[in-house]
This record gives C-alpha cells, structure tokens and sequence, in this order.
C-alpha cells in the first residue's frame, strides 16, 4: 500500500472518528439540557409563587386537553388492544390445555407493568407531545414568546413548566384508565366469545389477588418518568427552533420521534433496573 | 450679575427627578432585522415625560425596544430602568421590572391561544395581587374611554386591526406602569383616534409614568404632540434631542 493510501484511510478514520465524537458530545449535551430543564420544572413546580392565576389557568387547560380530551382515544385504543391480548392468550391457553386462571396473573402483569404505561405514553405523545412542539416553536418563531417576556412573565413558568407537569400527570392517570378498560373488554369479549369461562366476579377476584407493591415499583416510574422525559423532549425541541414557520412541522415530528423513542428506552432500562436481568440473564 | 434678593437664604433645590429610563453610550445593532442601529447613543428619560422617537423610514424598532426592555443585549454601553439595570442573574427581579413597563409592539403582539381579554389582563394577574374584579373594573374604564366594545371571549385572529391596537393601548395603559414604550401606536388606527390617546397619556404622564413614542419621523412630523414633549431623532446612530418641549 502506498503511503498516499495509508494517508487517505488514515484520513478517513480519523474523519470517522470526529464525527462519532462529535454526535456522542451532542447525545451528552442533549440528555444534560433534558436532565436540567426536568430539574428546573421540579424547582419551579415546587414554589407556590409559580403558582399565578395565569400558571393555574395554562395548567387545567393542557390538562384538559392532554388528559379529558384523550379519554376517548386511550379507552378505544385499548378496548381494541385489550380484546387482542386477553383473547388470544385465552384462545392459545385453550389450544395448551390451561386455564384462564393460569394466565391471569402473566396478563395482570404485562398489562399494568408494561403495556398501559407503555400505550398511555403514545397516546399522549401522539395527541398533545407533537400539538406541545408545534405550539411552542410556532410561539418562538413568530414572536409571542417575546411579548410574554416583555410583560415580565417566565416562558418557564408560564409555558414549559404547565405543559410537562400535565403530560406526567396524563401519562400517569391514562395508563390506569388504559389498564382498567384493557381488562374489562378483554374480560367481555373474551366471555361472549366463549374464550373465558369464568365469571366475572371470579376473574376480578383473580386479578385483585394478583395486586402486589411491585406493580405499583413498575407502574408509576414508567408513567411518571416516561410521560416527564416526553413533555421535556417536546418542550426542549418547541424551544429550540430556529428559522421561519417553515422549520416548525419538521422540529414537531422529529420531537415527536424523539420523544417516542426516550419512552421505549426508559421503559427498558426502567424494566432492566427493577428485574435486575436483561431477557433470562440476571445482571445483578 | 444677577441681583440675589437675600443673600443669606440657602438657595432652593427642586427635587431631583426620578429617572425612568437611561442609555448611556450604548451601542446595539441587530444583524437579523433591519433594525435601529445606534453607536454610543444617550438617553435619558425622567418620570412624568413625554418623549417622542423618530426613527429612520426603513428602520424597525422591536429590537430596539426589546433592548430596552432587556431582552436584548447591547453591544456596549449601560440601560437602566427606574436606577436598575438589566445586567446580572436576578431574572425575578428582571421580570419584576418589566412588569412596571406598557409597550405596545410594532409587529406580533397577542399570544393567539388566549382570547384578548386574557391577553389584556395577563401581565396583572400575573404580577399583582389585584382581584380580578379590581382589574376588571380599570379595564372598563379604558374601554369606556376609548369607547370601545367588551373584549371578552374573542380571540385577536378573529377581530379587526383597529380594534386590537386599541386594545394594545389598553393593554399597556392598565395597571398604570411607571414607562410606556409605543412602537408605532397610531399604525391601523383612525386619526380621529390621536387626541384620545394623547389624552390618556396626559392623564398617565400627570402620574408620573414616562412615555417614550417610537414612530417614523415623517409620521411623527404629522402628528401634534402636547408642546412639553421631547422631540428625539435617530441621526447618524446616535439619538439627538431635536427639541426639548418649549423648556
């Protein structure tokens, strides 16, 4: 090889080396301005000043729109989810020769552990994560984060801090709906198609015997944690175009991808953390 | 030399006036707008004056007021507001000061999720402890003066420009702040409206509140202002006293 080459793929790794380092050092920044804006939300959430009729009102209405207007999707989202779930493990339980007794305790589980938490987090992202990007960066863009600033009033506490505290708390209050309606269609259908045997007083008894602290180690991490990364990421993103309105859709679906991407990876590492194994293999 | 009628009397001193607002060779030139550019520019405005700005044609202002308010930083030189400037981390403190400053904007002045009445009523329930009756009952007054409708429930999309720069002065009159900054006041407003507004900054001037009136110089060679007002221009990026009110 002549020493012309050697400079080149020399040159070439070195290239491929800075570009690595450079994405790994913004990856790092990034995930410190998350951790320090979900700080400062704590901060300000926790100070009863922050507490201004104005905060109030900006409060209940993204509640209001995140959490009330979402019930009806999260409940038919998971009606359909829950009849998928609850009726194929009976029907493949059938096919196995067991009983739904048996799979009750593997459903309660998977439901409330993993895929309310999981469901409740798209939902939110999808309804009002990327509608939270869009609002906020068109906000930015045309100047009306400029008048709330000229009339002495924090974005923070006016903006980000309201929205991420009600993403949480929908995130939080969707997944127990998801969960509940999840096992009461499933339950429904799964009787009128002749899938689950038992009645209802049984099946529900079944599940109540099922609640453990654990669920409740799982359960509200997963919503908690994940619906605040969410809010943040889609705050974080609002804020941060830079442009014209032609920039604001594709900030409001990269956000959104992003944040749909934190809740997956939080909820792995949250599973990781509280089973202690990755798969079958114990970690600690 | 001047005759004094009792040489042994102390001499009289007026009362030193507050200062409101003051630039003190300030420099500031924003490279994104075709902004107002100034070079080691002097200001000063005391409380109860009422100041006119004429700025070249081609020029916008919002930077410039934003800075003045703040929010942006100047390349050189100091602001102060009410003897405070906008320098250091107190941002508390910060938005306090801009609490006590009307503006109406030149450009983007609603934030489009909130209806006008809340938009109008934001800044006071934000930073005072006034019911919302209290703040209420102001707000009828202004509208009562300006003889304009109730502006509840609409949303600013919705209404015509003249109404919304009428209750953009609203808007800042309210809560009787201690400087006003107008950007362009009279733009999408009838003339016949001037003297009503002139009239409420009289009334807001006689309490002590500045009033710095930022408009194009042929725009304000239209207008005729109470003859105590400070007349300045932007010329060659600095900002000259054209007259001094008759003083």
């Amino acid at each position: 090889m002549s020493k012309r080459s050697h400079w080149q793929l020399r040159r070439g790794i070195g290239r491929m080396l800075e570009l690595m380092g450079r994405r790994t050092i913004q990856t790092f920044v990034s995930a410190i301005n998350l951790l320090a804006l979900i700080w400062a939300v704590v901060f300000v959430a926790a100070s009863p000043a922050s507490w201004t009729p104005i905060t109030r009102m900006v409060f209940a209405r993204q509640m209001l729109f995140t959490a009330v207007d979402a019930l009806f999707v999260a409940v038919r989202i998971s009606a359909a989810v829950g009849v998928l779930v609850i009726v194929q493990a009976s029907l493949w339980l059938d096919a196995v020769g067991a009983s739904t007794e048996d799979i009750t305790p593997t459903l309660w589980r998977a439901i409330v552990r993993e895929i309310a938490p999981l469901m409740a987090s798209l939902v939110v992202i999808g309804r009002s994560g990327i509608a939270i990007s869009t609002e906020l960066a068109t906000m930015l863009v045309s100047g009306e984060i400029e008048v709330l600033e000229s009339q002495g009033v924090d974005p923070m506490t006016c903006l980000v801090m309201p929205r991420i505290l009600s993403v949480t708390l929908s995130v939080f209050c969707l997944a127990i709906i998801i969960a509940s309606t999840m096992l009461v269609t499933g339950y429904v259908v799964g009787w009128l198609m002749n899938a689950i045997r038992i009645p209802w007083s049984a099946f529900l008894e079944t599940l109540l015997l099922q609640i453990s602290s654990q669920d409740f180690l799982f359960f509200v991490p997963k919503t908690i944690v994940a619906g605040m990364f969410a809010g943040a990421i889609c705050c974080i993103d609002g804020l941060t175009v830079r442009g014209t309105l032609a920039d604001v859709p594709r900030i409001a679906s990269r956000s959104g991808i992003r944040a749909m991407t934190a809740v997956f990876g939080i909820s792995a590492v949250l599973s990781i953390l509280i089973y202690g194994r990755i798969l079958v293999f114990k970690i600690f | 030399m001047d005759a004094n009628p009792n040489e042994d009397d102390p001499p009289v001193q007026t009362p030193a006036r507050r200062e409101v607002l003051v630039l003190e060779n300030v420099s500031f030139r924003d490279p994104t707008r075709q902004s107002l550019t100034l070079r080691d520019a002097n200001l000063r405005l005391h409380e109860g004056e009422f100041a006119t700005l004429g700025i070249p044609i081609a020029a916008e202002c919002r930077s410039f007021t934003s800075m003045l308010q703040g929010l942006r930083m100047p390349q050189q030189g100091r602001i102060s507001f009410d003897g405070k400037n906008w320098e250091g981390d107190d941002f508390s403190q910060h938005d306090w000061m801009r609490s006590r400053i009307g503006r109406v904007y030149d450009g983007t002045a609603w934030i489009e999720n909130l209806n006008i009445y809340e938009n109008v009523t934001l800044s006071e329930r934000h930073h005072t402890p006034r019911t919302i009756d209290d703040i209420d009952r102001e707000l009828r007054e202004w509208c009562d003066f300006f003889e304009i409708d109730d502006m509840r429930g609409q949303r600013p999309a919705f209404v015509g420009k003249a109404f919304l720069k009428i209750c953009e002065w609203i808007r800042a009159l309210l809560g009787s702040p201690l400087l006003l900054l107008l950007e362009h006041p009279m733009r999408s407003v009838p003339r016949t409206r001037f003297d009503q507004l002139i009239k409420a900054l009289r009334m807001m001037t006689s309490r002590g509140t500045a009033v710095l009136w930022i408009g194009r110089e042929n725009d304000l060679d239209d207008l005729t202002f109470p003859e105590q007002t400070l007349h300045y221009r932007a010329v060659n990026n600095k900002l000259v006293l054209i007259d001094e009110g008759g003083q």
